[in-house]
């Protein structure tokens, strides 16, 4: 059935090995996969977490040396690589051993325009092949086309990125990398071509063209005008911030007029320069008033020495016969009560003896004592009276010292509310003139400081036109090749529209319409049902925007594939974003994708399989489709296991149902 | 010896007891506290309080109702050793000695408040008569109160004087005439007893 005469050659896998990928591993062993890919459907069933989606990864990045990051952003093309090689490298940390990184690969088989690749590319390096082959079969004998034997593994890459470009008749390696990632690969990101402007203007002009180079041009053309209108845009917002300055500062200098902000500018100086002349008065008094207080501690302490003094002298002065009284003679009739002459005793003892001995006479031998006594006395007093003075000077002195010292205090006390009042005095006129500005009047006047914004603003405005000036010059020449693109639509559309048409409908069950339109930069497929346009994702509920979407790549497919080189769709897991009322309907668009136009596509299930999977399997047959289950290539959980088991009795539908049917 | 006694505690004793010798030829232990005892109210006029402080000293009021300072007694022993003192039957009398020293000391910065204050005192015994003073100030109310709830209380000297401050304002008396504040505190006393009396 199939009468494809497409422009492209798109590749046909036909068997995959992945060897030492730590994640399929059993008894602690990781497990050699190989897989021999049948024409038609390839469908992996497998629970939760075996591993399904890291299957067609790994197949997509032996293909093309990348994993998409999770997002739904669709990257032009010359992007898509340096958007996503670190994510590409981190992606396959967790999955493969630190032990198995650098043995683990993949090894993939496939044909395209009569001729068999055979690559194998290691996890650890993304930009290089382990080995590259590509020959011609004839008569069963393997025929070398290149020789690669003295390639290192970069140079393999490079070549085989060169001869599947060849082969496929793409141009350009990144044109297949993007066909193969966003077109022909519909994973869990679930990102879409019809809703995504830029995704659909990549797409469709790699898709319809009269030349290559056209596509390059325009993708070329499209990223230069990007860059001019976001730079055109950069300027633009700095001149918009510019000019808010300047209309800020002209507010300014108005209020500034009104209030008379010469006065009010003079007022504030003035209370300024109080403030700091009266924190200077009531420092330096304060500094002051404590080295008063530091000089009545001096003086009192002065004073006690002299009274410490005074006293002991004092005292001396006022025994004046100490010698006679501690004579060992007396001190022993003290002790004992016993007159050391008589041996008499009684308490009356030593106070006579005391007395007796202040006398003018020695009261033994009457010998007259006073005058030795009397210059010593005098001598005491001599002494007392010079402390007496010293310590009476001091007295005054220090009386003298806390009269000011007082006088000082209440100084420092009035110093200290001038300066809080002129303070306060200062917030005050702050706060009343808040919205004038006085600490920041800057050497520049104003009316400077609008002069050098309005230049800045000027060159930012300057420079955002001569942007956008820039992108216009481009534009003719760009819309021209969009023209050019929808020239190749129009005379492909006999040929593209109904096929587009005939999946949408075995899907949704009634006749859609396709159109192609230029909306702005960008190129899109509008379509419109019931004669109403849907324009916006929101029209349709999720599940007919998934699979119309699948629909159109699809169609673009069968369109763009050549006879014996049809393409492979990737596929993850489509029910998981399927009504079960649409399930069979879906099965049946793929079996006509298979069946009816000789594609391929490989895809993975999970246990619960549906009546998508049935329908499909019935329509495809044994021939069409193969159905593959992983459960032996890692070691189930026991939810897993739970899973596998109830899988059994859908498995066997399944199995049934292909066997029911076969295709002839 | 007892414990070293303080420079004003012996100047006291010695002021006193030439004052009421000079007075009255003699006097007794008590009537040198009792008379000691109204210096130091009467101290509060003329004392600096920056430089002299507080008396020194402080009064109980022993069972006979007299006012006793046990510095005080031992400096009156201290002045009876010296020579300074002389006993004669009831009374001591001053000697010559003690004079000299009197006179030697009388005039000292030192003490020239606390000399102020005893000679008020002293003087009022005279201006008044002795007895009236003495049997005013023991029968002071705040001193007979205060034995009543008390045995040998500690007389609050700050308190009664800021009584007689305020007796002195009230009668108009000039604070830089101590003699006559004292009179009237005295009179005053006198007063407040005969009336205490006819209560």
């Amino acid at each position: 059935m199939n009468s494809n005469t497409g422009k492209y050659n798109f590749l046909k896998i036909e068997k995959i090995i992945i060897r030492n990928f730590s994640l399929f591993s059993k008894n602690n062993s990781v497990i050699e996969i190989q897989e021999e890919i049948n024409n038609g459907v390839y469908c992996l069933a497998g629970a939760n977490g075996l591993g399904k989606t890291t299957f067609l990864n790994i197949i997509n990045y032996g293909l093309t040396g990348l994993v998409l990051k999770p997002n739904k952003e669709v990257f032009s093309p010359a992007e898509i690589i340096d958007s996503n090689k670190a994510y590409t490298k981190r992606y396959f940390n967790g999955r493969i051993k630190a032990k198995d990184y650098d043995i683990a690969e993949i090894e993939i088989h496939l044909t395209v325009n009569n001729g068999s690749f055979r690559i194998i590319r290691g996890f650890s390096n993304r930009e290089e092949l382990r080995l590259f082959e590509l020959y011609t079969i004839e008569d069963e004998k393997k025929i070398s086309i290149i020789d690669t034997s003295k390639n290192s593994p970069i140079e393999l890459n490079n070549k085989y990125e060169k001869m599947i470009t060849n082969e496929i008749g793409i141009g350009k390696f990144e044109y297949f990398i993007f066909f193969q990632l966003y077109v022909f690969t519909f994973d869990e990101n679930r990102r879409m071509l019809f809703w995504d402007d830029r995704a659909s203007t990549s797409a469709l002009s790699i898709a319809f063209n009269y030349d290559l180079s056209d596509t390059d041009k325009i993708i070329g053309l499209k990223r230069k005008m990007e860059k001019l209108e976001s730079d055109g845009r950069n300027a633009r917002w700095q001149a918009t911030i510019i000019k808010n300055k300047i209309q800020d500062l002209i507010k300014t200098q108005k209020k500034r007029k009104e209030n008379n902000w010469e006065d009010l500018k003079k007022q504030y100086d003035n209370l300024f320069s109080k403030v700091e002349e009266t924190e200077e008065t009531f420092k330096n008094i304060e500094i002051e008033y404590n080295t008063l207080l530091k000089r009545q501690n001096i003086i009192n302490s002065e004073i006690l020495q002299q009274k410490i003094k005074y006293k002991r002298l004092f005292s001396q002065y006022s025994e004046p016969r100490s010698k006679l009284l501690n004579n060992p003679y007396v001190t022993l009739s003290k002790n004992e009560n016993k007159c050391f002459l008589c041996s008499s005793s009684g308490h009356y003892i030593i106070e006579n003896i005391e007395r007796k001995l202040h006398l003018d006479k020695c009261p033994v031998c009457d010998t007259v004592l006073n005058e030795g006594d009397d210059k010593e006395q005098d001598q005491l007093l001599k002494q007392i009276r010079e402390v007496d003075k010293k310590i009476s000077k001091k007295n005054s002195e220090l009386e003298e010292l806390i009269f000011e010292t007082e006088t000082k205090k209440a100084e420092l006390e009035r110093a200290e509310y001038n300066y809080y009042a002129s303070q306060e005095a200062l917030s005050e006129f702050k706060k009343e003139n808040s919205n004038i500005i006085f600490d920041k009047t800057g050497d520049k006047p104003i009316d400077d400081l609008i002069e050098e914004y309005q230049k800045q603003f000027n060159r930012f405005d300057k420079d955002s036109k001569q942007f956008y000036k820039q992108r216009d010059k481009i534009r003719p020449e760009y819309e021209n090749l969009l023209q050019k693109v929808n020239l190749a639509y129009k005379e492909s559309e006999e040929y593209f529209v109904p096929l587009f048409k005939k999946f949408a409908k075995s899907f949704i069950g009634i006749d859609l319409n396709i159109s192609f339109k230029m909306k702005g930069k960008d190129i899109m497929l509008y379509f419109e049902m019931k004669g109403i346009a849907r324009t916006e994702s929101h029209q349709l509920s999720e599940s007919q925007r998934f699979f119309l979407d699948i629909a159109l790549r699809m169609a673009l497919a069968v369109y763009l594939s050549n006879s014996n080189n049809e393409a492979t769709m990737l596929i993850d897991t489509p029910e998981g974003s399927l009504d079960i009322a649409y399930e069979s309907r879906v099965g049946n668009m793929f079996a006509d994708f298979v069946v009816d136009y000789n594609q391929n596509m490989m895809m993975t299930a999970n246990i619960n399989a549906s009546q998508l999977l049935i329908s499909l399997a019935e329509k495809c047959g044994e021939d069409k489709m193969q159905f593959r289950r992983m459960l032996d290539w890692t070691d189930l959980t026991e939810i897993q296991k739970e899973g596998e088991y109830l899988f059994e009795k859908v498995f066997n539908n399944i199995e049934n149902a292909l066997k029911g049917n076969k295709h002839e | 010896m007892n414990k070293q006694l303080e420079p004003e505690v012996q100047f006291d004793c010695i002021s006193i007891g030439i004052k009421l010798y000079d007075y009255f030829d003699g006097f007794k232990r008590e009537e040198i506290q009792l008379f000691s005892y109204f210096s130091s109210i009467l101290f509060f006029y003329t004392r600096n309080p920056i430089n002299d402080g507080d008396w020194k000293y402080k009064f109980i009021i022993d069972d006979k109702g007299f006012p006793f300072s046990q510095e005080l007694n031992l400096a009156i022993d201290q002045h009876l050793v010296n020579g300074h003192f002389e006993e004669k039957g009831h009374f001591f009398t001053v000697t010559a000695r003690g004079m000299k020293v009197f006179n030697d000391i009388k005039d000292f910065n030192y003490f020239s408040n606390r000399e102020k204050a005893i000679n008020a005192a002293c003087t009022t015994s005279i201006l008044v008569s002795y007895e009236k003073t003495e049997r005013a100030l023991l029968n002071d109310k705040e001193i007979k109160r205060k034995v009543k709830i008390e045995k040998n209380p500690l007389i609050e000297q700050e308190f009664i004087y800021q009584k007689v401050l305020e007796i002195s304002k009230k009668i108009g008396a000039p604070l830089d005439d101590l003699i006559i504040p004292a009179v009237s505190w005295i009179n005053y006393l006198l007063l407040t007893e005969a009336e205490n009396e006819n209560e």
